[in-house]
């Protein structure tokens, strides 16, 4: 009972507050954000239901924005300061998993699906 | 004491519901050759069920207009200062409440079925019965897991809040609209299972599933049109889809009715594909309770979760697996005897159709393995894994390309079998159309993303070929008859895919091109974006019926013109003293001035500032599917008379 009730503070916690990312955080460089808003929007915040970091006002999702801005002055590329965060936090972090084997059938799931249902009503003609 | 009566009411509705099916499943066994005196009793059951359910629902009502708050569910969802709005719309704000609109509503349409007047009365009693072993489930799950009549002991004095986020127009007629769409779907279930126990010509079977296909089709569309629209007013975040389980779960019967209702098409003119509309038909009322059962379970989380009660996700997935298993396997036995049926040439009518089918099922099979995707890694590999909207753009936009396409070609082929040729002859005038209109696409939005620019360019395209469809007509009409009837088929189904291109254009602006100021903002300071000036004029203290909030004003500037006074609003509840943000919008054609205040930063105010190019056309898109479902309903009407 008492995890659920955090859950739930939770939720509203998060739905209830806009957008989190605050002036202070925006970089001068609008190019150098549009990276940070590219990264930040395959991220998901740790903490929350089914957010992404840019729209999550929890602490932990502010200080990877930071880290994300501060990585992109020190020069990282987008892919770098993405596997540096999954490294540290894992799966759970990515919106877009990662090709592994346990993720292999998800990845290919739209192509079998289509392939399946293709052969299975366009089969019949060349039997006619 | 009201409660009680309503308690009463609702064991009569499910008695009355148990009874519909196990009487003629008795009669039948016992006396093989008595279904005629069956007929009548099942359609005033029928009714019966209807009105013992609304009875029941209106002693809710009114135990949340009173404010009762001797009952669980008054004195969690609702409060005595909650306007009489919401405290009637608080009803449905809740898990128990919104359950017992659902068999409200499902037992409406039983209502409406067997008022639907047509000649085969043992597919109509069939129908009837199936629907009525429907509503017993649904009931006796009400009665024994989620009982919106509990008592507490000792009564509450005052009630929690609604939900505030639910305290909102939009919100407060989106569950019914949605429901009746999701509901709509266990008539064109009750009718595939009562078809498949007959021997009846298809004809007459698809002409009679027609109408509640379209009825459910449009209300689906409508109802998550309208869930979108309060997303993006109410979240604040200026978005329209997150991808969200609960919204993903609307999306599944809604693409697999969308199939459903193409392929009824394909049977009623060419008499092919039956097998496909049966499947289908049963398929979408399953993903229906699917949806269901994954928000209600809380086996996802989501915002609409409103109990995670175990014992509920379990009655709910083996009414799932009851459901949808007895379908399957009827399915398996008797549908060899349409496969012969299935016999299509791509290249025709009903060849773009199937293969458009053939995507959207891929589309829906992508969103159900997503949605339920990290549940299948944390239980099998114990991985935990995310899916979200960055998974869900990736893999769905690259199968909407084609199906555009489709959609663009299809309509202009000709049913049995086409030439490549001639297709192309028939296109000329669209092709040089919509070479000048890319044209025009490229030069405005050539400083857009190249992702952008394709799926503008599309639906410009998709635009414009439905249009041709009815000019075309429009002029063979006046040709052969002088007149300006166009066929409402026609009519409708160019609605509708011109509801959808407009709808591209809308989510492809509001998701890639739109601009974003967030910044601190001093009263009297003027923000430019897109040709608007935005001036910030202050913010002032008010206090509402069962709130108070901070009350920003911004007057917007075109030229130099005051056009509009925007009031974003943060709300802090009175009770639970949650804190909600109200955007205000300005809408236009071209696109919307989105503006929502945050924190008072020692005199600054975090102001964000969007600016949203052709979000609107969103829900004109939406409207304008639900207007070609509901002409298209109204046709299939008349056809049965």
């Amino acid at each position: 009972m008492k995890i659920n009730q955090i859950l739930i503070l939770f939720l509203f916690f998060n739905f209830t507050n806009v957008m989190s990312i605050e002036p202070d955080e925006i970089l001068e460089d609008v190019q150098l954000e549009q990276r940070a808003r590219e990264i930040s929007s395959v991220l998901r915040c740790m903490v929350c239901q089914n957010e992404n970091i840019d729209n999550s006002n929890a602490g932990i999702a502010k200080d990877l924005r930071i880290l994300i801005r501060e990585e992109l002055i020190a020069g990282k590329t987008n892919s770098q300061i993405i596997n540096f965060v999954h490294n540290k936090y894992g799966d759970y972090v990515l919106f877009k998993p990662p090709l592994k084997f346990y993720t292999f059938f998800l990845w290919i799931s739209p192509f079998v699906i289509f392939f399946f249902l293709f052969l299975l009503f366009f089969r019949k003609k060349k039997i006619d | 004491m009201i409660a009680e009566y309503g308690l009463i009411f609702l064991i009569l509705s499910m008695l009355l519901s148990a009874f519909q099916f196990l009487l003629p499943l008795y009669q039948s066994l016992v006396y093989p050759n008595g279904a005629k005196k069956i007929t009548i009793s099942v359609e005033r059951n029928s009714e019966l069920i209807f009105y013992t359910t609304l009875v029941s629902y209106c002693c809710l009502v009114y135990c949340f207009v009173v404010s009762d708050f001797s009952l669980q569910i008054t004195s969690q969802n609702s409060n005595s200062q909650l306007p009489l709005l919401y405290k009637i719309t608080g009803v449905w704000g809740n898990h128990e409440g919104s359950i017992l609109l659902w068999l409200l509503v499902m037992t409406f349409f039983g209502f409406l079925f067997s008022k639907h007047n047509f000649k085969n009365s043992f597919l109509k009693t069939n129908t009837l019965i199936v629907h009525a072993l429907l509503c017993f489930l649904i009931s006796s799950f009400i009665f024994f897991t989620s009982n919106p009549f509990e008592r507490i002991f000792p009564p509450s004095i005052e009630g929690k809040d609604l939900n505030p986020l639910l305290q909102d127009p939009g919100l407060a007629i989106h569950p019914p609209i949605l429901y009746i769409g999701y509901v709509g779907c266990s008539v064109v279930y009750s009718l595939a299972i009562a078809f498949l126990f007959s021997k009846d010509s298809s004809k007459e079977f698809i002409k009679i599933l027609k109408p509640w296909v379209f009825l459910s089709w449009s209300f689906l569309t409508l109802g998550i049109g309208l869930g979108s629209w309060w997303a993006y007013y109410e979240l604040g975040w200026g978005g329209f889809w997150f991808w969200d389980p609960v919204e993903n779960a609307s999306l599944l019967p809604w693409l697999t009715s969308t199939a459903l209702l193409h392929t009824i098409i394909v049977s009623e003119r060419k008499k092919k594909l039956l097998s496909w509309s049966i499947s289908l038909s049963i398929i979408t009322f399953c993903l229906s309770l699917l949806g269901t059962f994954l928000v209600r379970s809380g086996v996802l989380t989501s915002v609409h979760a409103f109990a995670n009660d175990p014992s509920r996700g379990v009655y709910i997935l083996c009414l799932l697996v009851f459901i949808s298993g007895a379908g399957g396997i009827l399915l398996y036995k008797n549908l060899h005897k349409y496969s012969d049926q299935n016999n299509v040439h791509l290249l025709s009518r009903e060849g773009a159709i199937s293969l458009n089918n053939i995507f959207m099922l891929t589309i829906t099979g992508t969103v159900l393995l997503g949605t339920i995707y990290p549940l299948f890694t944390d239980a099998f590999f114990e991985k935990k894994i995310s899916v979200g909207a960055p998974f869900f753009n990736a893999t769905i936009s690259p199968l909407v390309i084609p199906m555009v396409l489709g959609m663009i070609l299809g309509p202009l082929m000709k049913w049995g079998r086409d030439d490549l040729k001639q297709i192309f002859f028939r296109l000329r005038p669209v092709i040089f159309i919509n070479f000048l209109l890319m044209l025009l696409v490229w030069y405005f939005t050539y400083r857009g993303p190249v992702v952008a620019v394709i799926f503008i360019a599309l639906a410009i395209w998709l635009a414009t070929s439905s249009l041709f469809e009815i000019y075309q007509l429009v002029l063979i009409n006046l040709k052969k008859k002088k007149s300006f009837n166009i066929p409402l088929k026609t009519v409708s189904q160019a609605l509708a895919h011109f509801g959808i291109a407009i709808l591209i254009i809308g989510a492809t602006g509001t998701s890639i091109l739109k601009k974003e100021n967030i910044q601190f903002q001093e009263v009297g300071e003027v923000i430019s974006t897109s040709g608007y000036e935005v001036k910030f004029m202050g913010v002032s203290k008010e206090i509402g019926t069962n709130y108070k909030s901070d009350f920003a004003k911004f007057e917007l500037y075109k030229n130099g013109v005051l056009v509009s006074v925007l009031n974003p609003e943060k709300r802090i509840y009175n009770f639970g003293k949650q804190v909600t943000t109200e955007a205000a919008i300005f809408s236009t054609l071209l696109g919307d001035i989105y503006i929502s205040i945050g924190d008072n930063n020692s005199g600054l105010w975090t102001t964000r500032i969007w600016f949203n190019p052709y979000t609107i056309w969103i829900w004109l898109g939406v409207l304008f599917m639900f207007i070609g479902g509901l002409i298209s309903l109204k046709r299939s009407f008349k056809e049965l008379k």
